[in-house]
């Protein structure tokens, strides 16, 4: 064992020669294997999170390219591009994969990367288990795909209503693909809240108190809760749905005591929440990305951390208000209209505080700005007509119209991509080290805007006039012809819009302006190392001044010193006031995670088809979890060596 | 920027910590919570089929019998002896004691696997038969798995400490095992309440 004197440790020297040689040290110590290898068993947060951020941008991608074959069958009446069975998969695959695979992992993953560096730490809680996420995530993104274009894509609509979805009305595998592919993402939903929450509780940097904590990961922190609680709910009841299926279990079943109703429980318990889910991170994306553009901090903090908290909680007691149609009892009824319309409050808190913050700023029109500014614009509408919908009465003549359609495309693109576009803009600099251009940016975010309310706004008249959603076609003299030819023209302009975002990306990529550490002038940790950080982050942990960490920071920015060079070592600190409390040794890279990720595909694919695949999966996933279990050691580790 | 400054020396902290302190006990935290949504959920869903019968278990379906599936609770509640002498050897880092409690742990968790797989037996239903079976059985293999789950993370332990692999990192780690361990034996009472002494109530 080594004497603690020779123990190398992190320090700040006069001396050049030995600074260098101290940070080659925690260089090699930090840095994934080379090559192939490296790449497999790779335990960055940095890495793991770009992966995610990367799946989760081809999913948008095939599913946008869904939408817009659906919308060109749409355009006329009576067309033939897509049959009636056809166009169940593309309306099917395409909302489960916006929403499974896209929205809420992208969201996660945006945390995934950010998170540790706002509170300015070197990894991720359980780095294995996080790579263990991306590999389940990515085999569960092939599967639905593969899936689809083999012509087993599910079709039983992205909520799979049962008895639709049941043994009796959808034979074959289509169903199943779907119940597996819920589970598959909702573990590593799960594996990225447990993620995000020790993280943000355990690794905060000395000073980064609970009221210092960045608007951003308090965002993450709260979805992260209502996660466990939702992803739990929904693999659960995705489980019993392939119970129903395999081994004729009567959960949904009303021949045997089953009953229809009890997934529809089951499925909004989980759905509302999800909403919450994926708008919730994009909030904190909008209060992490205003102050740079308006030169001051948010507005009202303890409102915002407090709303979040508050949609959090009221996003649960919400999900019967999609079942007014039900026989729900009235007055449970009117008890869910009180809560959606309550819903309101938090959100509308939250509008305010951010208005409230350019008003008193200084606004810089730069790309995420104008993408802050839509989301406002967008968001507000889409709420309007949520808060009409949650009235009962209303509700039941607009149930399955396409105005409920219009009304969640404006919430989720309007209230979640646009932030999240915003985003790219934001930490591209800082995650690739160049700038993405400002001009394209311009055409990218107008072409969104307008192609956007080209698109959807016509749907809420479609509604009115009756088109039923979920629908191959309609007959020519039902008039709604030209409204749908406006849609699919606005769809085209919203791919247009994509395009020339990942033409300003591959520029960039190729010959971005360079970023340097800080090109906003922002006031948040991340922008307090270089641009991408290196493996370990920070050369020294941070400590935090105020709760704009850098524009409260000192001049002679004060930081810790003594964590071990030759080890990753992290630095613990305490939940409440982020003292220091221990060193944590993080584990070195490894392919645990993947093997284990396989056996777990072997066992939830081998399960659509025989219920042995029970016995076989849990054999390969021992395999995974035993190589991980074991004991890997530094040096000098084992009790029984030192006697 | 003028040079950075030290304001903290961390290379006095400790390096082992127990508890809530340790990053282990979070995750493990998380795990229960996932967890316990699960089973809740398989309850409620239970809860509501019931709703749907005039006579649960419905008609033609005996009830299950009391005896095998109160042993085997006991029996669970029973194993938190051995678990707790586990935990206050690993907190005071006896490597000598640590191995005894953990090979006593995995014998009391065979045990529960062996006990469970006789309660499936003491259902006198099958998760075919109709609503009421599948609510059963679903609650029943759910935490069975958990058990299943807990018996190989110790088992895996025991190997480790027996094959003298045991670091110093593993003690806080055998901890928050045995809090997992309380979870899964403590969560099963409200079950064994709700499948086993309810029905017979009303
Ligand atoms: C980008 C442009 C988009 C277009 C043009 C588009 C278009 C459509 C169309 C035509 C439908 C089918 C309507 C029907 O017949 O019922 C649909 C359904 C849906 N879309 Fe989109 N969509 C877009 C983006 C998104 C995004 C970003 C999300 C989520 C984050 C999303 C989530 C959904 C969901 C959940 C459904 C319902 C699927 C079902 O009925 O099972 N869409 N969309």
């Amino acid at each position: 064992m080594k004497r603690e004197a020779e123990v190398p440790r992190s320090a700040l020297h006069a001396d050049p020669a030995e600074d260098a040689r101290d940070l080659r040290r925690l260089e090699r110590t930090w840095s994934p294997e080379r090559g192939l290898w490296g790449w497999l068993t790779s335990v960055d947060h940095k890495s793991i999170a770009r992966r995610y951020v990367a799946t989760a941008l081809v999913s948008f991608v095939l599913a946008g390219i869904n939408a817009l074959v659906m919308r060109v069958q749409l355009a006329r009446p009576e067309s033939h591009v897509l049959g009636p069975d056809a166009y169940n998969q593309y309306f099917t695959t395409h909302g489960t994969a916006m929403m499974f695979l896209f929205a809420v992992p992208i969201m996660e993953a945006v945390g995934i990367y950010f998170v540790p560096l706002m509170v300015g730490t070197r990894n991720v809680a359980f780095p294995r288990l996080n790579a263990l996420g991306y590999w389940t995530f990515l085999v569960a993104t092939i599967f639905l795909w593969a899936s689809f274009y083999a012509n087993v894509g599910p079709d039983a609509g992205w909520t799979a209503y049962v008895p639709l979805s049941g043994p009796q009305f959808s034979p074959g595998k289509r169903v199943d693909t779907w119940a597996q592919m819920i589970t598959f993402t909702e573990v590593s939903a799960l594996i990225g809240a447990v993620e995000i929450i020790t993280t943000a509780f355990k690794q905060r940097a000395p000073g980064m108190s609970l009221n210092r904590i960045p608007l951003f990961v308090w965002a993450e922190v709260v979805t992260a809760f209502m996660i466990l609680f939702a992803m739990s709910t929904i693999a659960t009841a995705s489980m019993m749905l392939a119970m129903d299926r395999l081994i004729g279990t009567h959960f949904f079943n009303p021949a045997e005591g089953g009953d229809a109703l009890l997934w529809q429980h089951l499925f909004w318990f989980f759905g509302h929440p999800e909403v919450y889910i994926i708008f919730i991170p994009a909030t904190g994306m909008v209060s992490a990305m205003l102050p740079a553009f308006t030169r001051r901090p948010v507005f009202g903090y303890t409102a915002i951390v407090l709303s979040l908290i508050g949609t959090g909680f009221i996003g649960f007691g919400l999900w019967v208000h999609h079942m007014f149609a039900t026989a729900v009892p009235w007055l449970g009824s009117s008890f869910f209209t009180a809560s959606s319309v309550m819903i309101a409050v938090p959100s509308g808190i939250q509008v305010l505080c951010w208005i409230a913050t350019v008003w008193d700023g200084r606004p810089r029109l730069a790309t995420p700005m104008l993408f802050i500014l839509g989301f406002l614009v967008l968001f507000v509408i889409g709420g309007l007509t949520g808060v009409m919908i949650a009235s009962v009465p209303f509700d039941l003549q607009m149930h399955d119209t396409f105005f409920v359609v219009a009304h969640f495309h404006y919430v989720l693109i309007g209230g979640a991509v646009f932030p999240l576009f915003g985003a790219f803009y934001y930490w591209f600099p800082k995650v690739t080290g160049r700038m993405l251009g400002e001009r394209l940016g311009k055409w990218n975010f107008w072409l969104f805007f307008a192609g956007m309310n080209v698109t959807f706004f016509p749907m809420h008249f479609l509604g009115l006039l009756g088109m039923p959603r979920r629908v191959y076609t309609y007959s020519p003299d039902l008039g709604w012809g030209p409204l749908n030819m406006t849609a699919t023209v606005g769809a085209f302009v919203i791919a247009l819009s994509v395009l020339v975002f990942f033409a300003n990306v591959a520029r960039s990529l190729a010959r971005g302006a360079p970023a340097g550490d800080d090109p906003w002038g922002a006031d948040s940790l991340e922008w307090a190392t270089a641009s991408p950080p290196p493996p370990y982050n920070f050369r020294y942990p941070p400590v935090v001044q105020g709760r704009a960490a850098l524009w409260s920071r000192t001049p002679d920015a004060p930081v810790v010193t003594g964590l071990r060079t030759d080890k990753p070592e992290i630095l613990m600190t305490t939940l409440l006031d982020a003292e220091p409390e221990s060193r944590h040794v993080h584990p070195q890279p490894t392919i645990w995670p993947l093997v284990t990720a396989i056996g777990l595909s072997v066992l939830l694919l081998s399960l659509i088809y025989t219920p042995w695949g029970l016995i076989w999966g849990a054999a390969a996933v021992s395999i995974g979890l035993i190589g991980w279990g074991w004991p890997d050691h530094h040096r000098g580790a084992r009790l029984e060596e030192r006697g | 920027m003028s040079a950075p400054r030290t304001v903290y020396d961390a290379s006095a902290l400790p390096e082992v910590v127990y508890g809530s302190k340790s990053l282990a006990f979070w995750g493990t935290l998380g795990f229960m919570v996932v967890e316990g949504t699960t089973l809740a959920i398989l309850a409620s869903s239970y809860v509501f089929l019931w709703s749907n019968f005039d006579r649960w278990p419905p008609a033609g379906t005996s009830p299950p019998s009391l005896l095998v599936p109160t042993i085997s609770m006991l029996f669970l509640l029973a194993s938190n002896l051995p678990a707790r002498q586990l935990a206050k050897a690993a907190r005071a880092k006896d490597l000598r004691a640590c191995k005894r409690w953990l090979v006593a742990c995995t014998l009391c968790s065979a045990g529960w696997i062996v006990l469970r797989l006789l309660e499936f037996r003491s259902l006198n239903t099958r998760w075919d038969d109709n609503a009421y079976g599948s609510a059963v059985w679903a609650l029943a293999f759910a935490h069975f798995t958990l058990l299943a789950v807990e018996m190989a993370e110790t088992l895996l332990f025991t190997l480790v400490f027996l094959t003298g692999h045991a670091e110093e990192k593993h003690f806080p780690d055998i901890v928050d095992d045995v809090v997992y361990w309380v979870f899964v034996t403590v969560v099963w009472v409200p079950c064994w309440f709700l499948l086993f002494v309810l029905p017979r109530l009303i």
